[in-house]
């Protein structure tokens, strides 16, 4: 069941991402749906399954996109692998804190790949780079709450109990 | 004994499933790019149906929200002619730097233009999908090797320049737009002759840069067309308007911000040129 919600929504954020939402982008700038799964499947699901779930959204993200293939993939899971290291230290149960832990992934993952591009291609605008980082990271940060819900409804039963 | 085992355990049931994945992904790092290319391809193409009725609904619901606002003032038809003078505007920048040509070449030089031109062939292509990256601006068109289109082919929309085409699968495309970081692409401003190259950046806009520190005055809303410099590019195409002065204090060269004259978020249809 976990998995198969899994793919559905990689599978239905890759046509959207991919379609609709280069249409809804505030100044160029749009949410990074892919990300905010990887985090919030690392937040709520178990290291390894958060790990593969993570290597899947980055996958789709390689795929549709001019950027090397395994880069985003690898990205996604370090970053899923670091948050479930940490997670137990986290009160994971509250919407705040996860979104907090969106918006400080998304920063970093941003980061991250604007360093790769620059240093791929050394030609990347200081301003809009910088704009795409931080509006970006809270845009995202933001309509992580919907998949909050998801998560919090689809969760597997073992989790929520262990939890409360 | 116990301990160890336990060890064991724990190392085949969590830390192992958790940081394959990892291995993974960075051993395709590794993989060739035209192989990797190839495998994005054939991925993708399954996607192709879904991601045009998307697209379409997209746009179509689009148009509903704009065409709301403007029945109400009945600005359509204003609307209409605007991208008719929006064409025509591109056309003429076309053409006058054909005449500026001719008006200062030899006639040799002007045969050699015209044949450069006709020799590409244009194709029609629907946009199909964009680019998922944050930072990188492509997108995926319908037409691929099937039809001829082999990489590094031209893409114009409305008589301006959109971009090139990076990865070609069998019946998709993907063209790497002017704003990407990784576009170069040779060009000259229209008003003043002087040369440099349009390297795009992480938005929606581009920039002009290795100009002349000491060339020619250049003002706001010059006109930026393509240079057939490396024989990649068709002379004179539209690609941009001055925008902007970017100081940068030191460098031999000057740098200046474009606004592309075409928004590739914006469009359905592309033209291919195919060698």
């Amino acid at each position: 069941m976990l998995w198969t919600i899994l793919i559905a929504c990689a599978l239905f954020i890759s046509i959207l991402e991919s379609t609709i939402f280069s249409q809804i982008g505030f100044l160029g700038i749009r949410p990074n749906f892919f990300l905010i799964f990887a985090v919030l499947s690392a937040l709520n699901l178990d290291p390894p399954e958060a790990s593969i779930s993570a290597c899947i959204m980055g996958l789709c993200k390689d795929v549709l996109s001019e950027e090397p293939l395994g880069l985003n993939a690898s990205f996604f899971t370090g970053i899923a692998i670091i948050i479930g290291i940490w997670r137990h230290k986290i009160y994971t149960n509250s919407i705040l804190a996860q979104l907090l832990v969106v918006l400080i992934a998304s920063i970093v993952y941003r980061g991250g790949s604007a360093l790769v591009v620059w240093l791929s291609y050394g030609n990347l605008a200081a301003l809009p780079t910088l704009l795409n980082i931080f509006v970006g990271s809270t845009y995202t940060a933001v309509l992580a709450a919907g998949p909050y819900f998801l998560f919090k409804t689809f969760r597997p039963v073992r989790l929520r109990q262990d939890i409360h | 004994m116990r301990i160890r085992k336990n060890k064991e355990k724990r190392f085949l049931k969590i830390f192992l499933p958790t940081f394959f994945p990892l291995v993974i992904c960075l051993s395709l790092l590794v993989v060739p790019s035209k192989f990797s290319n190839h495998i994005k391809t054939t991925l993708s193409w399954p996607l192709v149906p879904i991601q045009k009725t998307f697209l379409t609904a997209g746009t179509a619901a689009r148009n509903t929200l704009l065409w709301i606002p403007r029945s109400w003032n009945a600005s359509s038809r204003i609307k209409d002619l605007e991208e008719d003078v929006f064409m025509l505007e591109n056309m003429v920048v076309a053409q006058k730097a054909t005449v500026d040509r001719l008006q200062t070449e030899l006639a040799s030089v002007t045969e050699y233009y015209r044949e450069g031109v006709l020799n590409q062939k244009p194709l029609m292509a629907n946009v199909v999908a964009y680019d998922t990256s944050d930072l990188r601006n492509s997108m995926l068109i319908d037409v691929g090797s099937s039809h001829g289109v082999t990489e590094d082919s031209v893409v114009i929309a409305d008589a301006a320049l959109v971009g090139t085409v990076s990865t070609v699968g069998k019946s998709t495309s993907r063209v790497l737009l002017i704003t990407d970081p990784a576009s170069k692409v040779p060009a000259r401003i229209l008003e003043t002759e002087d040369v440099g190259v349009v390297e795009g950046g992480s938005g929606d806009t581009c920039r002009l840069k290795y100009l002349s520190r000491w060339g020619q005055r250049v003002e706001k809303g010059y006109k930026v067309v393509s240079s057939s410099i490396g024989d990649v590019f068709p002379d004179a195409l539209f690609i941009a308007t001055i925008a902007d002065d970017i100081d940068s204090e030191g460098s031999p060269y000057r740098t200046l911000r474009l606004r592309p004259r075409v928004n590739p978020n914006r469009m359905n249809t592309v033209m291919v040129l195919k060698k």
